[in-house]
């Protein structure tokens, strides 16, 4: 698949001058295995301390010819083709720091390495916080949620990064430092290069700080759910849901592998609100009479219950360090037809978890499985005018079948490979990971 | 025009569109010299409303051959410049395309063309009780292709999010006349987010023929009230109170005293003659939740110093406390003969300095401002009024003033522009927000999409020449 290995550039010197710029603590080349993307091993990994220095390694590299892959939490590193060459690793880890919490203006902005979970506790002091949920989150970075750009369960009522960045600091290949946007919720001064990072996989920049809108903790918060025989009943409950005038902030179709992972049996949908008491009683009332009137039980979760359930449905993919996940995204409209149709023919032992209102659907199987799973979704997905996405495998799965399927439109896909060549013209970040190998 | 002669060109327009859909003649040229901001004017060569993709294609395919500039325009609501044919060339129109292609109810979602009016979109959807979000002032007239192209805002963004929250893919004629999908009909489409950075480029980066969009269900019930203050202060300290409490409403806008006074005199609204402001406070949600979120918002209004609070739950006593609102800008002309809408933004925990900066600008350089805006997302639109002509030497003064807001919400961590857009208006002052290498960056995009400069030249991007046309005005940085 991929094509003649590319020329490598000495590492010596550059680990050399990059030693000499962050300084020997900083500059790590031996047991660079533990850092490899996709079985690529690097020659160095470096902890830049702040944005300037991220731009002088991203200088010296690109001077060099050494190619850089971004690692936030390492939580997402098996997104994207396995890149072509990887010498160096920057781990953004020591950037950082809460730059500016402005909890009357609900913005906070962070440097991209901040772990996810500490900048949540510190929002949550403050009665905040930011609805990023990237699988596993609890050793997430933010920058590498948003690089990855991969949504959660709450992503039906907040939105997903691509809502939440209203501005970003970025360090360019060639070792400038850019920003976009600002700690408004409004703006509208330049194009929105925000949109450009999320997804892109470090491909056009490294994220180096980044602004987020933010939402109050909501007073009151449960999840009912509604237990099922087969998918078909909870397609059917998440239509009369989606039919009514409730405004849950997730809703999601299991099928019974998916719900063992939680403990539980059956297939069922799981329906959660949020805000005042008297909302989250209301969508508790209505669904639970619709469930009752199609004889599904209902169970209710609240407080860690709740968080321990929605961990497992935001984790699916990431379950077994064994499996494979696939995600499936589709006009919203047709998310629930795929599930039926796929809870009939998916191999044993395939967890499915369906986001019907976004239109996304998520599986993870052992990788021995992959190869069957893949030739099911395609044509499915295809034909919902969807998009499917590897989204974890082996290398060996990867270099036999294409990540993302179908790719861009080819006038859209020559676009972005015009954009790509515009901040990155000598390939030096992340070559060959993202769409198209770009 | 550089490389054809006219007659031929139009005769070329003429067999892409039809003859009806070429406008040449200078009275008919005369509707698209200017958008609706009233200081910036220039004639277009030709004006085309071309039907779909191809046509559109091959206009801009022609207008290059021609060495023409190529310049999209909805409904020409736009209030930054945006769609003004500075340079002359071909005015491209897309006020034909109107059609609504898809709809899944279900699925809440719908591809459109850019020419479909905002509202008449929305009242169409009603009847399965859904709507299109964005909700911008000009919505009677506006094009959800110009929404789209200036990511347009409203009232109601501060729940619902701006107009790119709302776009999941979109058909574009590129600049090289060829066409491009970029996104898809539903979340995650793989590659760069074009459809993203595209979303408010104004028409420099492609010219946008189908929009795939969300759609939202509507609300069970609504509530809205009205707050008196005496102070534009105890106003906006009412609005940072608010969101800090963590309630972030539907909508949250302030109507400062002068455009009370003036709506009382061509409404009769019956606003207090007195009071400095008033703050409007609309709630959405299911009927069990929506009283007791608004009864919170009272106590926080009250606790604020508010003089009289009204609430509203019936459609009709909701127009009647919104009429103020939406009426505002239509009675500016009891105020004065002309007015410029600025349009920046503040953080909302800097909104009682941000509106102090206003009325002292206003002050330093004697021109009177009525002020309605967005509290609730910090977007002010000060109004500046004046009864002479932009090419008056005076004219200086209301741009000076217009810079100093400016500067001060820059200096308050905020923005030039929250919903208008760039255009003409604004482009001089990025590098108040931007480096020169945030610039450049922006600049690689553009060349990316446009690298000879066929789409919409000189908007958005510092042209180095004075703003307005007129020279800028003398006066320290002092705000």
């Amino acid at each position: 698949m991929s094509g003649p290995p590319a020329p490598r550039a000495d590492p010596t010197p550059v680990a050399a001058r990059l030693e000499s710029l962050l300084g020997a603590g900083a500059v790590t080349t031996a047991g660079c295995e533990a850092w490899a993307t996709d079985g690529v091993v690097p020659r160095a990994v470096v902890l830049p301390a702040d944005a300037d220095q991220v731009a002088a390694v991203l200088r010296v590299c690109d001077q060099a010819g050494a190619a850089v892959v971004p690692w936030g939490g390492g939580t997402a590193m098996t997104l994207g083709y396995p890149p072509a060459r990887a010498d160096v690793v920057l781990r953004t880890e020591r950037l950082d720091a809460i730059i500016d919490h402005d909890p009357s203006n609900l913005t906070v902005t962070v440097g991209a390495g901040i772990a996810l979970r500490r900048l949540q506790e510190v929002l949550g002091a403050h009665g905040q916080w930011l609805p990023l949920e990237p699988p596993l989150a609890e050793r997430a970075t933010a920058g590498g949620a948003v690089a990855s750009g991969l949504g959660g369960p709450r992503r039906l009522a907040y939105g997903s990064a691509r809502d939440l960045v209203i501005g970003a600091r970025a360090a360019l290949a060639q070792g400038t430092v850019v920003a976009c946007g600002g700690k408004t919720v409004k703006n509208v001064a330049g194009y929105d290069l925000g949109k450009l990072v999320v997804g892109s996989l470090g491909t056009l920049g490294v994220l180096t700080e980044l602004t987020f809108r933010l939402i109050p903790r909501p007073e009151s918060s449960r999840t009912l759910a509604a237990w099922a025989s087969d998918m078909a009943a909870v397609a059917a409950l998440a239509r009369r849901v989606f039919d009514s005038a409730l405004t849950p902030v997730a809703v999601v179709g299991v099928n019974a592998h998916a719900a063992a992972r939680a403990g539980r049996g059956a297939a069922g949908l799981l329906v959660r609100s949020e805000g005042v008491e008297p909302a989250v009683r209301r969508h508790e009332r209505d669904i639970g009479a619709w469930a009752a009137a199609v004889g599904m039980e209902t169970e209710a979760f609240e407080g860690e219950a709740e968080t321990a359930l929605w961990k497992v449905v935001r984790d699916v993919g990431w379950w077994e360090d064994t499996g494979v996940a696939l995600r499936a995204s589709v006009p919203p409209g047709a998310a629930a037809d795929l599930a039926v149709a796929l809870a009939r023919a998916l191999p044993e032992g395939t967890a499915m978890v369906v986001h019907p209102g976004v239109g996304t659907l998520w599986l993870e199987a052992p990788a021995a499985d992959a190869a069957v799973l893949i030739a099911l979704l395609r044509p499915l997905v295809e034909r919902a005018a969807g998009h499917l996405l590897l989204a974890r495998a082996p290398a060996a799965l990867k270099a036999a079948h294409e990540v993302w399927t179908p790719g861009p439109q080819a006038r859209a896909l020559a676009l972005m490979r015009e954009v790509k060549r515009a901040f990155d013209p000598r390939g030096t970040l992340s070559p060959g990971r993202f769409v198209s190998r770009l | 025009m550089p490389h054809v002669d006219r007659p031929a060109l139009i005769r070329r327009l003429q067999s892409i569109v039809g003859e009806p859909y070429v406008l040449h003649r200078p009275d008919d040229l005369l509707v698209y010299e200017q958008d609706a901001i009233m200081v910036n004017r220039h004639l277009p060569d030709v004006v085309v409303l071309p039907d779909g993709a191809e046509q559109v294609a091959a206009v801009v395919r022609l207008a290059r051959e021609a060495g023409l500039p190529v310049v999209p325009r909805g409904a020409g609501t736009g209030l930054s410049g945006g769609a003004i044919p500075e340079r002359g060339g071909v005015v491209v129109a897309l006020t034909r395309m109107t059609r609504v292609l898809e709809l899944d109810p279900e699925g809440r979602t719908a591809v459109v063309e850019p020419g479909l009016v905002n509202a008449e979109f929305t009242t169409m959807l009603a009847r399965w009780n859904l709507f299109f979000a964005p909700d911008p002032g000009s919505q009677v007239a506006s094009t959800i292709g110009g929404n789209v192209a200036n990511n347009s805002g409203g009232p109601h963004c501060l729940a619902y999010g701006v107009t790119g929250n709302h776009v999941l893919g979109l058909e574009v004629v590129l600049a090289d006349g060829t066409v491009a999908w970029v996104g898809s009909r539903g979340w995650d489409a793989p590659g760069y987010d074009l459809a993203g950075v595209l979303t408010g480029s104004e028409g420099t980066l492609g010219i946008i023929t189908k929009i795939a969009v969300r759609l939202l269900r509507r609300r069970e019930a609504v509530r809205t009230l009205l707050a008196i203050y005496e102070t534009m202060d105890a106003a906006c300290a009412a609005t940072s109170a608010i969101i800090a409490t963590g309630i972030v409403p539907e909508a949250l806008e302030i109507i400062d005293g002068v455009t009370m006074r003036a709506v009382n005199r061509t409404l009769h609204a019956g606003f207090p003659e007195d009071a400095e402001a008033a703050l409007l406070v609309e709630v959405e949600g299911v009927t069990d939740a929506v009283p007791a979120v608004m009864e919170r918002i009272e106590a926080l209004c009250r606790a604020g110093g508010a003089r009289r609070v009204q609430t509203a739950a019936s459609a009709e006593e909701r127009q009647n406390l919104w009429k103020g609102r939406k009426h505002a800008y239509g009675s500016l002309g009891v105020l004065a003969r002309n007015a410029i809408m600025l349009d920046v933004c503040a953080p909302r925990s800097r909104l009682v300095e941000a509106m102090r900066a206003v009325a002292e600008a206003g002050r330093r350089w004697d021109v009177r401002i009525s002020n309605f805006f967005h509290a609730g997302d910090g977007n002010l639109h000060p109004n500046l009024l004046f009864d002479f002509e932009p090419t008056d030497p005076q004219f200086a003064r209301v741009v000076g003033a217009t810079e100093d807001i400016m500067r001060a919400c820059v200096r308050l961590g905020g923005t030039i522009t929250g919903e208008h857009g760039v255009g003409i208006e604004k482009r001089e002052y990025l590098p108040w927000l931007f480096s020169a290498d945030d610039l450049a960056a922006m600049r690689r995009v553009k060349d990316a999409f446009d690298p000879q400069g066929v789409l919409n030249p000189d908007k958005i991007f510092p042209t180095g020449r004075p703003v307005h046309g007129a020279p800028a005005p003398a006066g320290g940085d002092t705000a």
